[in-house]
């Protein structure tokens, strides 16, 4: 045959061009900046230079030295190392533990009040980060680092250790818990689908409960497990903020923390070594994961939709476990956002007293006189107007480009199924998920701050924003539509085809519509990231382009813990806000995104 | 009216051959059903002729017009091949009404909105759904989807109706109404039909072909009663039919021009080939291969195997046939002579090479009304199936003399190629 025939033919399937395009752009935009990464972890800085006695931009191993063969390499890598890695994979465990739990009594038990439940059991997830870890510290935080007494200690006069009040404990809990609806999404997915006959089977047999939970029902959701894993422990490694607001006061230092000291100026070569060191982690998860799930397919397949799955009756315990999980849920999910409201009332933090109470640092012109500059409150403040302005913009963006981008590519890859191009994509599409957001950031900002290609220096400008938005979250996007397209049979277009229907036509009138909640997931779960996104926006954005959570480390930098606490409280409602508005409106929601 | 025409399709999937060198043409107005075990190819070749796949090499011409060739580099887009296209799973659209599924190609063709109407009326009422057009896909029942999915397809009116497995989600009961359905449809509309089953019963009903198919090659091209009556190698006759014909296979001892010696197990028998020997075997063709062509008179005429068959004029005598054989006879070919008795142990009716019966005991006997299938086994173990027309029951054990109706037992060579038909006796 002949070449021209076949290219022609290639690319007459329009999911063909759509890998092929995006296999190019992400490729510019992922492999590339892993490959800078690489060459400057290899090149001297100029703030180095002089310290090497060579000229700035040669060829150096100084930076991979220092962090692996160094004697500040304990300080500098392994002990940050070792950090990570217990806080992330404690951090796996908790989610795991608690989602998979509580994915247990929704879908297999008559608890109460399922749907409250669940829908306020996702809330810590669409939250910020951080917002469990300052919730934290409003409640358990000790004046032993210097600072006031948390809402615990004021109550019960009882002071926390500082184990349990900084460092890995909470890291773990708090991270924990912000990914523990990853876990239920995914393992309740896989309950939901699956028939409870097989279970029921094993009871016929006199198997022994706790026999038949591990013999039967962990191997059955074993592939969810694996997956919640990997999408957890990567985010947990490559989590800035948690660690740094639980961790500094006693200075439990992670990977992240040290990347934001080498590359915000010092010595990038070596963060980028870090970085490079933490993608290498990642994905040897991803291949592990990978392994697992394929030698373990023969379970995925158990989704025969059953008639009626028999509830656990959980009889008189019920009303107490049902109350039990409402506590629990309250005191993670709604909890953070009553701290957050109280501290932003309060003049002296750590006073509790109704004469320390104010509505100043919300509706006041000039606050002159509590804070040394006048800066005025939250609501009449044109900072927050602005980047809020500036959050809604850039998130909208993000979330149109990343959604549309990944609903095709999630198209395409599943349409191309088997070929080899549709794997790489696969792949590539993925793999943005797996760079710490961070050095993500480092070597976008170092790569657009010059002249490159045919663009111009980006720096400062909406438009790098946008772009490093996007390619972050489009992993959320095409797994989203990657899901949605697998759902679809592939005849339901041919049927459109044959009969002349072209493809935009095809994808607006029959693929969008036919999966339109699916497909409005996979914006919602981009636009929620950005709106609580910080590491990924820290080092990028000027005083002039900042956003809800730039400004926001900004006033936690500064102290204004008032400020903070009441802007947190505005980002969490507002995210809620659209979340929930979207969800009644088209039905779309992150399960369907993440893809229970 | 089109004709289709498949000349030498290779289908390759990796190193996989799902499709090998497919050479057939179905002519206009043909009801052709591709049948043959899962896996075999049919879907791709269905796929193929729409345009939905890509032929790894080879050409495809509809009405004379090339509309693929690897080697002229012509692929014409689907919607360009006048082609209708029945899925499996009906894949109606499930967010638009029953109306507005058949209507959809029509408005995207830009017809006028009163035209529009009248065609869909005219599909509803064409294929008995004019009740629900305001209902969704979900609402309606599995047979009345799948008229839905007929009428889609018909809307634009295709010249050629493509159909994979359409029947296959019904139960048996509306499966009969639907085969009858389509048959009915078949001609008032005038449209090619290619038709995609393993079910050889649908394929016998249906068809006025049968395209044979076992991994991606093909086995036979003929109307369904030459397939039946006439298989062209062991997989055809094993394949099609039920219960399945009877083979069994013998050694070669010695061959003459019209008769073989076999042996087997102790078990010795002479098949004679039939007297009228090659009357039929010029005239209807042998199968398969290009320029295999469909006569609709073939189904009227005797298609009964009478002789050499296969390409007679080489394979003439049975004298070059050696090595293991394979005796192939229907199960309503085998006569039951009658219940054997102690004193004719040595008996039966006895002809020119020796006993025209074989002395059997009954394994089973399963009477279902309209009639008895029975299972034999002979004095060597080998197991006989024969249907008998009525209910009647033999006891276990009991001993039959059983014989094989003259001229319809067939022979297969060594690798399991149709070699003859004639008679067979035993000594
Ligand atoms: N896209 C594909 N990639 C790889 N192999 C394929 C693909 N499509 C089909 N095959 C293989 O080609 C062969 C023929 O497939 P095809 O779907 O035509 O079978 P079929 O005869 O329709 O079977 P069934 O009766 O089960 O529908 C099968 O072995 C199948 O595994
Ligand atoms: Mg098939």
């Amino acid at each position: 045959m002949k070449l021209t025939f076949k290219l022609k033919s290639f690319f007459r399937k329009p999911q063909n061009i759509i890998l092929f395009v995006v296999c190019v752009v992400l490729g510019y935009l992922t492999l590339f900046p892993l490959y800078s990464m690489l060459r400057d972890t290899l090149t001297a800085h100029v703030s180095e230079a002089r310290r090497l006695g060579v000229k700035a931009g040669s060829m150096t191993w100084d930076h991979w030295k220092r962090i692996l063969f160094d004697k500040n390499s304990r300080t500098v890598f392994y002990r940050p190392l070792v950090n990570s890695l217990v806080t992330s994979t404690a951090a796996c465990v908790i989610s795991i533990v608690f989602g998979g739990i509580f994915a247990w009594f929704i879908t297999r038990t008559d608890l109460k009040w399922k749907k409250t439940l669940s829908s306020l059991f996702i809330f810590p997830y669409i939250m910020p980060s951080w917002t469990l870890a300052l919730a934290w510290l409003n409640l358990f935080k000790n004046s032993l680092v210097g600072g006031s007494d948390g809402l615990f200690t004021a109550i019960t006069g009882v002071a926390t250790p500082n184990w349990f009040a900084y460092g890995a404990f909470p890291i773990s809990v708090v991270t924990g818990l912000h990914y523990a609806p990853f876990a239920y999404i995914m393992i309740g997915g896989i309950l939901r689908n699956a028939d409870s006959n097989l279970e029921e089977a094993a009871d016929l047999l006199g198997t022994t409960r706790w026999r038949r939970l591990w013999k039967i029902t962990i191997p059955m959701i074993a592939p969810a497990i694996f997956s919640t894993f990997l999408l957890v422990f990567s985010s947990a490694m490559s989590s800035f903020a948690v660690p740094s607001f639980l961790g500094l006061p006693v200075r439990y230092q992670v990977l992240t923390m040290q990347l934001y000291r080498t590359l915000d100026g010092v010595s990038p070569g070596q963060g980028y070594a870090i970085a490079l060191l933490m993608i290498l982690i990642s994905v040897g998860v991803l291949a592990f994961n990978q392994r697992i799930t394929n030698s373990r397919r023969n379970f995925t397949t158990v989704t025969g939709k059953s008639g009626g799955v028999s509830l656990v009756c959980l009889k008189r315990s019920r009303g107490v476990l049902s109350a039990v999980f409402l506590g629990l849920i309250l005191l993670v999910s709604v909890f953070p956002l009553f701290t957050f409201a109280l501290e932003s009332l309060i003049i002296h933090p750590g006073d509790y007293r109704p004469s320390n109470f104010t509505l100043d640092f919300w509706i006041s012109r000039d606050n002159t006189a509590r804070l040394t500059t006048g800066e005025p409150g939250l609501l009449l403040n044109p900072a927050l107007w602005a980047a809020l302005w500036n959050s809604v913009k850039l998130s909208v963006t993000c979330a149109l480009a990343a959604g549309t981008l990944g609903f095709l590519a999630g198209y395409a890859i599943v349409r191309g199924r088997g070929t080899r191009l549709a794997k790489a994509v696969d792949s590539l599409a993925f793999f943005p998920y797996l760079m710490p957001a961070m050095a993500f950031s480092a070597i976008y900002l170092s790569m657009f701050s010059v002249r490159h290609l045919f663009l111009p220096s980006l720096y400062g400008t909406f438009f790098i924003l946008a772009l490093i938005g996007t390619v972050k979250y489009m992993p959320f996007a095409s797994r989203s539509g990657i899901n949605s397209m697998m759902q679809l049979s592939g005849q339901i277009e041919e049927a459109g085809e044959i009969i002349g229907i072209g493809w935009w036509r095809r994808m607006t009138r029959l693929v969008v519509p036919i999966q339109k909640s699916s497909f409005v997931s996979g914006y919602l779960l981009p636009f929620i990231s950005c709106m609580r996104e910080l590491s990924l926006f820290v080092l990028l954005c000027t005083p002039q382009n900042r956003v809800l959570t730039t400004l926001l480390y900004y006033y936690n930098e500064k102290g204004w813990s008032q400020y903070s606490n009441g802007l947190n409280l505005l980002i969490v409602i507002i995210v809620i806000v659209v979340n929930w508005t979207v969800n009644k409106t088209t039905g779309a929601s992150i399960d369907k995104g993440i893809g229970g | 009216m089109p004709r289709i025409e498949l000349r030498n399709i290779t289908k390759k999937f990796g190193n996989f051959v799902a499709v090998d060198n497919l050479s057939i043409t179905i002519e206009d107005g043909d009801f052709i059903t591709l049948l043959g075990p899962s896996g075999c190819g049919k879907t791709t070749t269905l796929r193929q002729i729409a345009g939905l796949e890509m032929p790894t090499s080879g050409e495809i011409l509809i009405d004379g017009r090339t509309v693929f060739s690897a080697e002229k580099s012509i692929d014409v887009a689907p919607k360009d091949r006048g082609v209708g296209f029945l899925f499996q799973s009906y894949a109606l659209w499930p967010h638009m009404t029953v109306y507005k599924n058949i209507a959809f190609g029509l408005e995207n063709l830009k017809w006028p909105r009163d035209k529009i109407d009248a065609r869909v009326r005219e599909l509803l009422s064409l294929l008995k759904i004019e009740e629900f057009p305001d209902r969704y896909p979900s609402e309606l029942s599995g047979g009345q989807q799948q008229r839905v999915a007929i009428a889609r397809t018909l809307a634009t009116n295709p010249r050629v109706l493509l159909m994979d497995e359409p029947l296959s989600n019904l139960d048996a009961k509306l499966r009969m109404e639907m085969r009858a359905e389509l048959k009915r449809l078949h001609h008032e509309t005038g449209a090619t039909f290619v038709y995609v089953t393993h079910d050889q019963l649908e394929a016998m009903t249906l068809a006025t072909k049968i395209c044979l198919l076992n991994r991606g090659l093909l086995q036979q091209y003929e109307a369904p009663l030459s397939v039946y009556n006439r298989p062209r190698n062991v997989f055809v006759a094993d394949f099609v039919g039920n219960p399945t014909m009877n083979l069994v296979e013998f050694d070669v001892e010695k061959t003459e021009a019209d008769s073989v010696y076999l042996s087997r197990d102790g078990m010795k028998a002479v098949f004679t080939l039939a007297k009228d020997s090659g009357r039929l075997s010029t005239g209807d063709s042998a199968a398969g291969g290009p320029g295999a062509s469909a006569h609709p008179a073939a189904r009227q005429g005797d298609s009964e195997p009478q002789g050499t068959v296969g390409g007679a004029s080489e394979r003439g005598d049975l004298s070059r046939l050696s090595g293991r054989v394979t005796i192939g006879v229907r199960p309503e070919n085998v006569e039951v002579l009658g219940v054997a008795l102690p004193t004719e142990a040595e008996g039966g009716a006895t002809s020119r090479a020796g006993k025209t019966s074989l002395r059997t005991r009954v394994d089973t006997s399963l009477p279902s009304g309209m009639e008895t299938v029975l299972n034999l086994r002979t004095a060597g173990g080998v197991m006989l199936s024969v249907v008998m027309i009525g209910s009647v029951d033999f006891a276990a054990e009991e001993e039959l003399e059983v014989g094989f109706k003259p001229g319809r037992v067939l022979l297969f060579d060594s690798d399991g190629t149709l070699a003859a038909s004639g008679s067979l006796c035993f000594e």
